[in-house]
């Protein structure tokens, strides 16, 4: 099966499904030692986070150091609170990612696949049992190769489960296809 | 409670998450029958419905929409089990009014976003295409409409508020000169804009305004990638075209003023 490398800067972002990179050539290993427990990586969501700060208060900077090139202080100001506020949201929204990866854990047993997290004091899980599974499919982007991650997903279109910022994603790709096969 | 958590994961997903707002649930899975995507269509509609209520419903209660009632018609009155009478009508008729601006715009939308996806031939059904448009306009152009809605009626932003009818009035006209009709607006054209006299909380409102207005943008285009699979290119095709579609709106309108009418034998 083909491993598709779309570009994809987060979780709920689409993919562009135009890369033709072929699979890397996989070590299926016969055995695999479960429960395999993961947690997703945080450096993806980091790097956001970073680029949103700076950027944001970059373009806070420039507007303010030249507010002529909008026409005006009137309309510099505008702009600039506006720009701030996305920032903000925009750190915010990373901030709420982060706290979210750190909870969420990935499980796999001889039987089934599961992705849970808990927050505010419940517990969200989601389980697909082995058995079940009719296709999975490893998707990497040429950033998500550079930064050592990848997104696994399980039975996409029939009540997908996904596994987002696997770090390391073609090891585990691996055991899951064994213990689907087997 | 159930309702409360709902609201609150809605206004978390309109905030900070808009791609999961948008994401048609039928991406998810597989579409179903024909009856199965009127029930979808239907649910849309009643999501739809209630936040035009959300919206208009406050507006009509403090009065707005409500002058200049026309006459309550003869088949109203005790009408709806009894509930028919003038003060029922009015606040109909105040309701219709109020709605008409979010309707009317939630059409173009619709139109515009849809239309760009079958020529583009990248359209996965319009089911996908309403799911993205009804929640992008009941949270977004909503909300743009509500700040426009504070800035007439709160003191201490009258240069803000000037600010934002003039830039409607200078957009109408520049169509107008476009197409050389001798038309003009009841307040006439408007003067050079100034926004030098914005206060602090004026200009905060605006801010509010823009920041509005990128997301339904973004909301958009979204949708387009989400739900239909189109790439960044098609995607901001879709936004191009609600842009433009206030250009066509008003393009259209002057056609219909100064074009002749047909002549009936």
């Amino acid at each position: 099966m083909s491993i598709q490398s779309p570009d994809t800067p987060d979780e709920a972002e689409p993919t562009d499904a135009g890369s033709d990179a072929s699979a890397p050539a996989s070590n299926r290993t016969t055995t695999v030692e479960t429960p395999i427990r993961t947690h997703p990586t945080l450096r993806p969501t980091l790097v956001w986070l970073g680029i949103v700060t700076v950027v944001g208060v970059g373009l806070i900077a420039a507007i303010g150091a030249a507010p002529g090139v909008l026409g005006g202080a009137g309309t510099a100001t505008v702009v600039m609170r506006a720009v701030a506020l996305l920032t903000g949201l925009g750190v915010v929204r990373f901030l709420v990612r982060l706290y979210v990866l750190r909870q969420t854990e990935y499980v796999v047993d001889g039987d089934t696949v599961t992705r849970q997290y808990e927050l505010f004091f419940r517990t969200w899980q989601r389980t697909v049992p082995l058995s079940k599974v009719r296709s999975h499919e490893l998707r990497q982007s040429r950033v998500q190769k550079l930064l050592g991650y990848g997104t696994i997903s399980l039975n996409q279109g029939l009540g997908a489960i996904e596994l987002e910022n696997v770090s390391g994603p073609h090891a585990l790709y691996d055991d899951l296809s064994t213990l689907v096969e087997r | 409670m159930g309702r409360a958590v709902n609201v609150v994961s809605g206004l978390y997903d309109a905030v900070l998450r808009p791609a999961a707002l948008v994401e048609a649930r039928t991406g998810r899975e597989r579409q179903g029958s024909l009856l199965n995507q009127l029930g979808q269509l239907r649910r849309l509609l009643v999501v739809y419905v209630v936040n035009l209520a959300a919206y208009a419903g406050p507006l009509t209660v403090a009065g707005f929409g409500r002058q200049n009632v026309p006459e309550m018609p003869a088949g109203f009155d005790g009408a709806f089990g009894g509930l028919g009478g003038p003060e029922t009508w009015g606040l109909a008729f105040g309701f219709a009014q109020n709605s008409l601006f979010l309707l009317a715009a939630t059409g173009l939308t619709l139109l515009s976003v849809h239309v760009s996806m079958v020529v583009t031939f990248q359209s996965n059904g319009f089911l996908r295409t309403a799911y993205a448009v009804i929640y992008s306009t009941s949270a977004y152009l909503a909300g743009i409409f509500t700040v426009v809605w504070y800035l007439s009626t709160t003191e201490g932003v009258a240069a803000a508020r000037t600010l934002v009818v003039d830039l409607q009035s200078a957009f109408i006209y520049a169509v107008i000169d476009w197409f050389g009709a001798d038309l003009g607006l009841p307040g006439g054209r408007p003067g050079a804009l100034d926004p030098g006299q914005l206060t602090p909380h004026g200009q905060s409102v605006l801010a509010v305004l823009v920041v509005l207005v990128a997301y339904y943008l973004y909301s958009l285009y979204l949708g387009a990638r989400i739900n239909h699979e189109a790439d960044r290119i098609k995607g901001l095709l879709v936004v191009l075209a609600v842009v433009a579609s206030p250009v066509v709106y008003v393009g259209a309108s002057i056609l219909a003023y100064t074009t002749p009418a047909i002549p009936t034998l």
